[in-house]
């Protein structure tokens, strides 16, 4: 350690050399950066013309009256609420690959979550849509707020819904939080290698990270406390879901275990799309190396899991059924499995509770044809689980002289389809704006390897 | 004073040159690195992240905010409800607990803000875009007289270059 | 990945230390004349707090394996000594059928509210037979499974041993090799590991059903079952971080018990705690929101009912006193209540606001102070589910000198067995520093 002598000082003010960038920036932003492709332009027209449907219709229905979406008694809840139910579980997995497993220290995590957290806060905005086209008098949806008025009434506290909005309005923030501070330092890398307007929009929303050791710091921190407070979030959001049904004493609804019972399915929903999305994502846009076979076994392996926890509450809530001697609740459930609505209670069975056992074959959960056709039954399962949880429930009451019947109209149809346009829409104008996957997070990996070799870093798993 | 960037490719040389510098008493620095690095974070400072307080008065404040938002508006016009008591804390607990979390959420986002000393409009002198690739930069204040010493004590620690920003 | 973790690991027997040896043999010969002085004065307490004794090791032991087998399944490497704890936690669970077939020749006591007249229509699943067939082969099921993960888990380690006969050889008979038993054996439990887990979630759900739901027999909870299995599972969480504790200082284990391993260790802990109050709420505010006399009988037993909605219908003061948190103590009325608080103390409370930091985690005794508790609080609540419904409002029924006796003896014998196999046989192997 000989100092230098003072002719090198001077020496060492020079201009920084041209920017070195790195292989993992590259590849990331090599997928939001490119121009949109033919693919891309066209599924995105396909989904305007979907939102256009929908949205078109949704104003004949505020026209026209809830009756064209096929309500008459005593089925007042159909398949807008079925499909709310059905967002709001895909808005699962998002959330839980990133705080979960992040609190378990699951390190496959960080190649799917940017794009499930994405996925999270484009399916909760879904998921609100239905409230809205629900309730009809869509002028009248901020009663549900507790705000104050001059005839000095409050919301009621009491009721399940109220919870859900309480739920589902935190779940958005706390989930969009969530998003945008992962999304922080890839947002500075962004901005140091673009100009233009998109300098300018990165650059606003990096707020000046520069990646101190101090802002590092906070921002570990930060991750942990929001994975710490988003885990327990995602149990109720969904658990209070399943309370808008369980509290009523509807047979068929009023379950002690629906609560958990949900959470399992949501989680399930959503890991199911995740893959759904992400196979083809990860194959328009070559991102093989980073979103690895082992990454969709993982899922796999999760999706089993789940299924089982699915699988379990089917047979335990007949079997309670049975065992309480409620003649409604038997009747409920005969009438599920052997009633008018027998699809729809074996494509749910079935699909949730048979098909995914096929990953317990080491060969079919690495063959990524087969995961992407088994992820598509689940979600099929899935929309059709809620489908009988709901309809069976309110058309087969205690009293069988007011059971009623209910199918869904053209009406609903087109909405739903508007509803994943609407989804597809959010999702695509993402990739092309943001980093799909979490750049500085997979960098912590590269550079730990680079540092450590290759041996020793498994050590941080 | 004088401000000296140095660029590293590994993090626990970074650390490494961070302990020796503070140890000879050169405490104005800063190290901008690609990817967190605990090492870096504990060497630069070893006191963990005043986040925490922030989630914690977020939470309390939230679980004070919904119970007493619930109770108090149910009280305010009591109406009786399903046979209810006015003020039933078993479902006002799912409120009061979403308001935590709500609170919670919001405090810790604002915690990184403070604590990050984000937003900031402008960058550091010694930043470079380099530093989002995949390379460190310890950033040191040196008086005048110090920086060929300091100059060698980067190089020695397997900095891959030092320059001098004027400041 | 879990050869790695048996790759470090050399098997050494121990003698058992002379007091504690004699400490677990007191407590046994205590718990025998308890239970025999109980026969023969009160049987119907003996055998009820047999009972009790028995599930809540049976599945503090179940769920022992169970998480070792979930160490295997999500392939973790942080655990080190800790999973052959949860396993040690095992080898009491073959013994589970046994206690079973004693405590059905008590059954007169144990099922005195539906055994000779079951509510109309449950006569079908409500019977002696019915129920000694089923949970017989649920037992023989799940001991067969432990006995199995078990053999191929500890297999390897006893490599070195394998000419010293007896248990020793039999474990080890064909060895392979080093190697290929360690690759053989770690495949056999990844098969393994789903199989035990699934089946004792299941296993003990319908034990749960029909040894206590089923004691107020017009109750039902589709939610009891993983209620009940959850806090077994949770339990043996805390057994194992109390006992990973405990050996910080034992020879061989010096250095093994890290911080990050007790920190990890606490984090399950607090996070599957408050799960378990989850559980636990989801069922009572589904039942608190329905008021239905059949559901709520169960939590009426348990915390009066000031938990639940006075039966005041529209009465504007009643209804205002039922949640008035100013003579909230003074208005519980039902004895078992305090009980079930004081369970939600030990067993939530506690473990929530303790272990909320970073830094009670890792001291250990914080760590093992905080399952102390828990054993404790899931030992209450054992008996806080069973005995409201065989001796309503008697906050004493549980508590007496033949219950504390027998529970005495099976704290002995459990220590024992566990010793035993995890010591003289040697289960939880000294890891080898080298790794």
């Amino acid at each position: 350690m000989t100092p230098p002598p003072p002719e090198s000082v001077a020496a060492m003010i020079r201009p920084t050399p041209a920017l070195p960038d790195s292989p993992t920036n590259r590849d990331v932003m090599r997928v939001f950066m490119e121009r949109p492709g033919l693919g891309w332009l066209l599924l995105i027209g396909l989904c305007l013309g979907g939102l256009a449907g929908g949205a078109a219709t949704w104003i004949y229905q505020i026209y026209a009256g809830l009756g064209i979406a096929g309500y008459s008694h005593p089925i007042f809840w159909g398949a807008y609420i079925v499909t709310f139910v059905f967002w709001v579980g895909i808005a699962h997995a998002g959330t839980l690959i990133s705080a979960i497993l992040f609190l378990f220290r699951a390190k496959w995590r960080n190649a799917i979550n940017r794009s499930a957290e994405a996925m999270t806060i484009f399916a909760v905005f879904t998921a609100q849509l239905f409230l809205g086209i629900h309730v009809g008098r869509i002028w009248k949806a901020y009663f549900i707020l507790p705000y104050p008025n001059q005839r000095a009434l409050w919301v009621n506290f009491k009721s399940p819904l109220l919870w859900d909005t309480f739920a589902i309005s935190t779940y958005t923030l706390v989930s969009l939080i969530f998003f945008y501070v992962g999304l922080i330092p890839d947002l500075a890398i962004a901005r140091d290698r673009t100009t233009g307007w998109r300098k300018a929009l990165y650059g606003a929303l990096a707020l000046g990270w520069q990646g101190t050791s101090r802002q590092w710091k906070a921002h570990n921190r930060t991750v942990l406390h929001l994975s710490g407070l988003a885990t327990p979030l995602v149990l109720s959001v969904h658990s209070v879901v399943s309370w808008d049904f369980a509290m009523a004493l509807v047979p068929g609804w009023h379950a002690t275990i629906f609560a958990p019972y949900f959470v399992a399915g949501a989680i399930f929903s959503g890991f199911a799309m995740v893959l759904t999305v992400m196979i083809p994502v990860r194959r328009i846009f070559g991102l093989e190396h980073i979103l690895t076979d082992y990454h969709f076994e993982n899922m796999c392996r999760f999706l089993l899991l789940t299924s089982c926890i699915v699988g379990y509450a089917y047979g335990i809530e007949y079997f309670i059924a049975w065992y309480s001697g409620v003649e409604a609740e038997k009747t409920s459930f005969y009438l599920r499995a052997f009633g008018p609505y027998w699809i729809s209670t074996w494509i749910m069975l079935i699909f949730n509770g048979v098909v995914p056992h096929l990953f317990w074959f080491k060969k079919l959960r690495t063959h990524v044809p087969t995961i992407f056709v088994i992820c598509t039954l689940i979600n099929i399962g899935m929309w059709f689980e809620r489908y009988v949880i709901i309809i069976t429930g309110l058309s087969r009451e205690f009293n069988p002289a007011v059971w009623g019947h209910y199918t869904p109209q053209p009406a609903e149809l087109m909405i739903i389809a508007g509803s994943f346009s609407f989804f597809s829409i959010l999702f695509l104008i993402f990739l092309k704006l943001f980093p799909v996957i979490p750049i500085s997070e997979v960098k912590e990996l590269v550079i730990h390897e680079r540092a450590h070799g290759h041996g020793q870093h498994a050590e941080a798993h | 004073m004088p401000t000296l960037v140095g660029v590293f490719d590994r993090p626990g040389d970074v650390a490494e040159t961070v302990t020796r510098l503070k140890g000879r008493g050169f405490t104005k620095l800063e190290v901008y690195s690609p990817a967190p690095f605990e090492e870096i974070d504990d060497a630069v400072d070893p006191k963990p992240s005043k986040v925490r307080i922030f989630t914690l008065v977020g939470g309390l404040l939230g679980v004070v905010a919904g119970y007493a938002m619930t109770i108090w508006m149910s009280l305010d016009w009591p109406i009786v409800i399903g046979g209810k008591p006015f003020a039933s804390i078993p479902p006002y607990t799912v409120i009061a607990f979403e308001v935590t979390i709500l609170f919670g959420g919001i405090f810790t986002l604002l915690g990184l803000l403070a604590v990050g000393g984000l937003p900031s409009i402008k960058l550091g002198a010694g930043y470079s875009a380099r530093f989002s690739a995949e390379e460190f930069g310890l950033v040191v204040e040196v008086p005048e007289r110090d920086v060929a010493e300091v100059d060698g004590l980067l190089r020695a620690h397997s900095a891959k270059e030092v320059s001098l920003v004027a400041s | 990945m879990s050869s790695a973790v048996v790759a470090a690991e050399q098997a050494s027997p121990r003698a058992i230390p002379t007091p504690l040896l004699g400490a677990c043999l007191a407590l046994i010969a205590i718990g025998v004349i308890a239970f025999l002085a109980g026969l023969s004065t009160d049987p119907a307490t003996a055998w009820r707090a047999f009972h009790v004794n028995y599930l809540y090791w049976g599945v503090l032991a179940q769920g022992g394996v169970a998480v070792a087998c979930a160490f295997v399944i999500i392939g973790a490497r942080w655990p080190g000594p800790a999973r052959r704890i949860a396993e040690g936690l095992g080898a009491w669970a073959p013994l589970t059928l046994v206690f079973f077939l004693i405590s059905f020749l008590g059954r007169e006591h144990i099922y005195s509210p539906w055994l000779h007249s079951p509510p109309p229509g449950k006569e079908v699943y409500l019977n002696a037979t019915r129920l000694f067939v089923m949970d017989v082969a649920i037992f023989a099921w799940l001991a067969l499974l432990t006995v199995a993960f078990l053999y191929y888990s500890v297999r390897p380690t006893l490599g070195a041993l394998r000419e010293r006969g007896g248990m020793f050889s039999r474990w080890t008979a064909g060895w392979r090799g080093d190697e290929a038993e360690r690759d053989l054996c770690a495949a056999r439990c990844r098969v393994l590991a789903p199989i035990i887990a699934l089946s004792f979630a299941t296993g003990w759900t319908f034990i749960a059903f029909d040894q206590v739901m089923s004691l107020t027999p017009t109750w039902y909870s589709n939610l009891f079952g993983a209620y009940f299995t959850w806090g077994g599972f949770l339990s043996a969480i805390a057994a194992t971080a109390l006992i990973l504790v405990l050996h910080r200082n034992a020879p061989g284990f010096q250095g093994e018990v890290t911080k990050s391993r007790m920190h990890d260790i606490g984090k399950m802990i607090f996070a599957f705690s408050i799960f378990w109050m989850y559980l636990f709420f989801s069922q009572y505010l589904v039942i608190w929101y329905a008021n239905m006399p059949e559901e709520t009988q169960f939590f009426e037993a348990r915390l009066g009912s000031q938990f639940m909605v006075d039966k005041a219908g529209i009465n504007l003061m009643e209804l205002a006193r039922t949640w008035d948190l100013k003579h909230f103590w003074d208005r519980i009325t039902e004895p078992y209540a305090k009980m079930t608080l004081f369970v939600w103390l030990c067993c939530w409370v506690i473990p929530f606001w303790v272990l909320l930091g970073q830094r009670p985690k890792k001291t250990p005794a914080i760590l093992g102070s905080v399952s102390l508790v828990m054993l404790f609080g899931f030992w209450l609540e054992r008996n806080v589910l069973v005995w409201p419904s065989l001796v309503p409002k008697d906050s004493f029924s549980w508590l007496g000198p033949v219950q504390i006796g027998i529970a005495g003896g099976f704290l002995g014998a459990f220590v024992l067995v566990f010793l035993l196999y995890t010591r003289v046989f040697p289960s939880l192997a000294v890891p080898s520093k080298h790794s």
